[in-house]
């Protein structure tokens, strides 16, 4: 992998939490969220990462953002470890990540005009003149199709799209490197989805934005990531290059995964093969694989022994115990 | 289940330690009780001496120990007034309060919850309407009014009941419908307001779409759910209990404690306030712990809860 | 098919439903169930899937109701019956699922009572030969341990295990029809998968006509026979499966297609359908999808009735996109 243009680097990041106490006297136990997680996100690219519910995508992408500690590794921000950034790189930082969320409207003050809620950013770090931020404002919601009129008004008399226009445009005002998006488009109707991740891409040609893309939408995410991370209970079971990984997905529960998204097309009709179970407890894993509870390939080797990621020279990982000694390029 | 219990009644005796060393800190606060009591002109010896007597000159910290030793024995001092121990002055005034308050939380709590329940199943029917135009007016209007109204119409003009004091047994009547009408009244709106949001719940659609009887639907999977939040407030009224027969019995000279909590203020005999204020965050503790209990005995959620 | 496959059993025509305040939610849909098939309603948030399919069963909110249509079912009309008849059709002979299976269970009585009472109210069961049914039927949809699993509540479920329990509980009079209300979308895809192959499969052996109400796609394009397609309360495009995705003739169908990526391909750029769907307040007249349509014309102002081609293959559109 080549580092030399990275943004941003996670280098075995780990994070737990202390779950709920199952009795008065016994100890907290902890929860993995993320567990040795490595991943970097180059300039101009869109990194995907996907993973059902609970996987650990929302906590990673905190972490990528400086707004959660990591309790083991560390994120490199051009090199710079994260948690070494002096006041003045770290206040650089937070103009260049930017961040949106799934719930546009959860993250729009409602009593306050859109267009001074973009504005906002611009007025914090005093850029220019009152005008000119004005103006600067304008313009950037226009760049993501709200104009004037839909500026003045408050966020619930606009619709989710267009709220979560709004949001981007917040995002992007200060002109950011990186923004790391959660479920950008997963509250918004079908039609409507389009429109933003049309948006997402053009912003992103025009102004070579990088994006950290989380999503469980494998549809979405092969349309608009360049790279994508499989997380599947806090690790990374599979990370590759978005056409190798849907060309030739190589970790169990990547093909199980690809496999249970319906398609759009009755002509494509395929037997499903579905994984059986449910997720495990993440509090009480086994030891080995984590994916081994649910995996219909699963050896008492995957039981007893946690497979680790290995890369091959195109840069595809995975962490199956199958896929190693089947001699895959590792 | 057991754990959860036990949670509760560690905090429910917990915040009755916190209540009586309230009490304690607050009655240091207002001021030195040996002077509030005396006359102006008494000889500074006289003050010693009962300082000495009952302890006030020890350290705070001593005081404090001794107070909650007595306090948890069941004494709580001697009425300034007429030097009889406080419990036994209280033990003589508690089952008057109680033959009213009692039988009229009873009224209130089963007029209140049926009114609620049937306006709620009735919304916005004649029955729902009359209802609540009737709990509206008991809830906003003040107890003593509605008491001096009773009186003025059952003593005064057609001279069926007798208006104060208690000695027959028609005595009671007035009161208790007095004191039950309030406290119907709120449990009637609120419990009306619980039934209808439980009836919004998507689990009572699915109770409809799979064809259950209005009766089964309302009886087995409404109102179990509705009486979670009916068991709080039926909770709070019973620790107003003690608390809310304090105007009523003023009014209709009852010989309960609530009088005997206005003699006392009036007198400041702060012993015998003292254990009263006490008694009543007692009631409220005891009441809330029950509400705890039923809680966990109707909701899974709670029972099953680690 | 059989020819026996090709009766409806449930016709509904002309349905119209309008909330307090004069808001029409759903406009003139016709469409109708055959035996032992799976109907696709497919559409955005909003459009009517839910209210229309509530209605069959006098299920609307208290301040919605049926205006006008009918529905035809065994030989009398679910619009018309009253709630004593309705209650024999509910839950017996129809059955509904809904989405977000953990807040449509009652969160303080067994997982067993409320399949048992299914089957106590329509088949006059006991409890305890309920109870046993409620074991086999929670086996027969997969939850394992089923007789330890009676005596749990919704909490300790996960959601997808609460989806087999509605499942379960729809399945417990072995009903003609059971409408499932977008019964996958708080699951994760590979749970969502479980129980599209769960109905699947009950469809196929029991021989339940299936209503499958959801915004995706790629769900009915794999599970259904039939699809219907709503926007904005109206019925814009309806006929087989294959006619409709692979011949889209209503602009909005085609517009929804094009506009979802897909998994199995990968797609430069997306079509995509600019606008939004009209509130309910502000309705166009005429075609509700004048709006946003790039072929509208100036007599889409009016109401565009559906014209109708091979195999039941209907469209409502003045300016069809081509055959293809
Ligand atoms: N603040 C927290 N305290 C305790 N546990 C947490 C906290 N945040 C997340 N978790 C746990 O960490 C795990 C990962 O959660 P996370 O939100 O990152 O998942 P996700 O992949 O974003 O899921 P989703 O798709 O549901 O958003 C879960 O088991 C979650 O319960
Ligand atoms: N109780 C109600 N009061 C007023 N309007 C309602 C009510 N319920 C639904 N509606 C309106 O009826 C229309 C159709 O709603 P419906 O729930 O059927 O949509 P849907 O297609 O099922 O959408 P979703 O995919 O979000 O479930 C919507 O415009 C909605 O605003
Ligand atoms: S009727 Fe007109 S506006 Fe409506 S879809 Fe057809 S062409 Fe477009
Ligand atoms: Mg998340
Ligand atoms: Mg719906």
């Amino acid at each position: 992998m080549t580092e030399g243009n990275e943004l941003i680097r996670a280098e075995g990041v780990g994070r737990s939490f202390a779950s709920r106490r199952t009795s008065m006297w016994s100890a907290t136990e902890a929860v993995q969220a993320v567990v040795d997680v490595s991943i970097g996100i180059r300039r101009g690219e869109t990194f995907g990462l996907v993973g059902e519910s609970g996987s650990g995508k929302s906590t990673l992408g905190r972490i990528m953002l400086g707004m959660m500690k990591p309790t083991q590794g560390r994120v490199l921000w051009h090199g710079t470890d994260l948690a070494g950034l002096d006041p003045a790189e770290r206040a650089g930082f937070r103009r260049r990540v930017q961040m949106i969320f799934q719930d546009p409207l959860g993250n729009l003050d409602p009593r306050m005009r859109v267009l001074a809620q973009v504005r906002e950013a611009l007025d914090i770090h005093a850029e220019g003149t009152p005008e000119e931020r004005k103006r600067k404002a304008l313009a950037t919601l226009a760049s993501v199709g709200i104009d004037e009129n839909l500026a003045q008004r408050y966020p619930h008399q606009l619709s989710g799209g267009q709220q979560q226009r709004v949001v981007i445009a917040r995002a992007i005002i200060l002109d950011p490197d990186l923004v790391i998006c959660d479920e950008p488009v997963s509250a918004l109707d079908v039609s409507v989805q389009a429109q933003v991740l049309n948006l997402l891409s053009r912003l992103q040609a025009e102004l070579g934005l990088a994006y950290l893309f989380i999503s469980h939408d494998l549809a979405v995410v092969r349309y608009i990531c360049h790279r994508i991370a499989v997380l599947y209970l806090g690790r990374i079971v599979e990370e590759a290059e978005t056409e190798a990984l849907f060309a030739e997905p190589r970790h169990p529960y990547t093909r199980a995964l690809i496999r249970s998204v319906p398609v759009a097309d009755p002509a494509a009709r395929r037997k499903r093969e579905v994984l059986q179970g449910e997720l495990p407890d993440p509090g009480s894993l086994p030891p080995g694989c984590a994916f081994a509870t649910r995996c219909s390939l699963a050896t008492d080797r995957c039981r007893a022994e946690a497979p680790a990621l290995q890369t091959d020279s195109d840069g595809h990982a995975v962490a199956c115990h199958l896929v190693e000694t089947a001699g895959t390029r590792a | 289940m057991t754990r959860y219990l036990s949670i509760k009644l560690a905090r429910a005796l917990l915040t009755m330690l916190l209540v009586v060393s309230f009490a304690f800190v607050v009655l240091r606060l207002a001021g030195d009780p040996v002077r509030t009591m005396m006359p102006e002109d008494v000889s500074p010896k006289v003050i010693e001496h009962y300082r000495q007597l009952w302890g006030l000159d020890r350290p705070l910290w001593e005081q404090y120990l001794r107070y909650i030793g007595s306090a948890l024995r069941g004494d709580f001092g001697v009425s300034f007034q007429d030097n009889r121990g406080v419990v036994s002055l209280i033990a003589e005034r508690l089952p008057a309060t109680l033959r009213l308050g009692i039988p009229a939380y009873l009224l209130a709590v089963v007029f209140g919850t049926t009114m609620g329940i049937v306006a709620a199943l009735r919304r916005n029917s004649a029955t729902d309407r009359g209802m609540m135009t009737i709990a509206v007016f008991g809830y906003a209007m003040p107890n003593f009014f509605l008491g001096i109204v009773l009186i003025l119409i059952f003593s005064v003009w057609l001279r069926i009941l007798p208006s104060s004091g208690d000695t027959r047994s028609s005595s009671i009547i007035l009161p208790m419908i007095t004191l039950a009408t309030a406290h119907a009244a709120a449990i009637a709106r609120f419990a009306r307001s619980a039934m209808l949001e439980i009836l919004n719940e998507p689990y009572m659609r699915t109770a409809r779409a799979k064809g259950l009887s209005a009766m089964v639907r309302n009886l087995r999977h409404a109102l179990p759910n509705a009486l979670v939040p009916i068991v709080t407030i039926m909770g709070l009224k019973f620790g107003h209990l003690v608390a809310g027969a304090i105007v009523i019995e003023t009014v209709f000279a009852w010989p309960g404690v609530g009088r005997l909590l206005i003699q006392s203020v009036d007198t400041r005999d702060l012993a015998v306030v003292q254990a009263l204020v006490l008694m009543v965050a007692a009631s409220m503790i005891t009441a809330n712990f029950l509400v705890d209990v039923f809680y966990g005995l109707i909701d899974p959620r709670v029972r099953t809860q680690k | 098919m059989t020819a026996a496959e090709h009766i409806p059993i449930l016709s509904v025509t002309g349905l119209e439903i309008e909330f307090a305040g004069g808001l029409r939610a759903v406009r003139g849909v016709d469409f109708s169930v055959r035996q032992g098939e799976v109907l696709g309603l497919v559409g955005e948030s909003g459009c009517g899937k839910s209210v229309t399919c509530l209605s069959l069963l006098g299920l609307l909110p208290a301040n919605g109701r049926v205006v006008e249509g009918s529905a035809m079912f065994d030989g009398q009309d679910l619009l018309s019956l009253d709630e004593k008849r309705l209650n024999r059709v509910r839950g017996r002979q129809i059955a509904y699922i809904s989405q977000n299976s953990t807040q449509a269970l009652n969160p303080i009585l067994t997982i067993g009572r409320q399949i048992a009472e299914t089957m106590m109210t329509h088949q006059g069961l006991d409890l305890s030969e309920a109870r046993r049914r409620a074991v086999e039927l929670l086996d027969r949809v997969g939850v394992p341990q089923p007789s330890k699993r009676l005596r749990a509540f919704p909490h300790q479920f996960s959601g997808g295990m609460n989806q087999r329990v509605m499942i379960a509980m729809a399945l417990a009079c072995d009903p003609a029809i059971v409408i499932a209300d977008e019964p996958t979308t708080a699951l994760d895809v590979t749970i969502q998968a479980q129980i599209l192959e769960l109905l699947a499969e009950i469809a196929r052996e029991r021989g339940t006509s299936v209503v499958m109400i959801t915004h995706d796609l790629g769900i009915v394009a794999e599970m259904a026979d039939r699809v219907a397609v709503m926007y904005a309360g109206r019925l814009v495009e309806s006929g087989e499966v294959t006619d409709v995705f692979h011949n889209p003739r209503h602009p909005y169908t085609r517009g929804l297609l094009a506009s979802r990526p897909r998994i199995d391909r990968r797609i430069e750029t997306l079509t995509t359908i600019e606008g939004q769907v009209p509130s309910l307040r502000e309705m166009p007249p005429g075609c509700p999808f004048s709006p946003r349509c790039e072929g509208a014309e100036p007599r889409c102002a009016n109401m565009p009735g559906h014209t109708e081609l091979d195999r039941g293959h209907r469209y409502a559109c003045w300016n069809p996109e081509p055959a293809a």
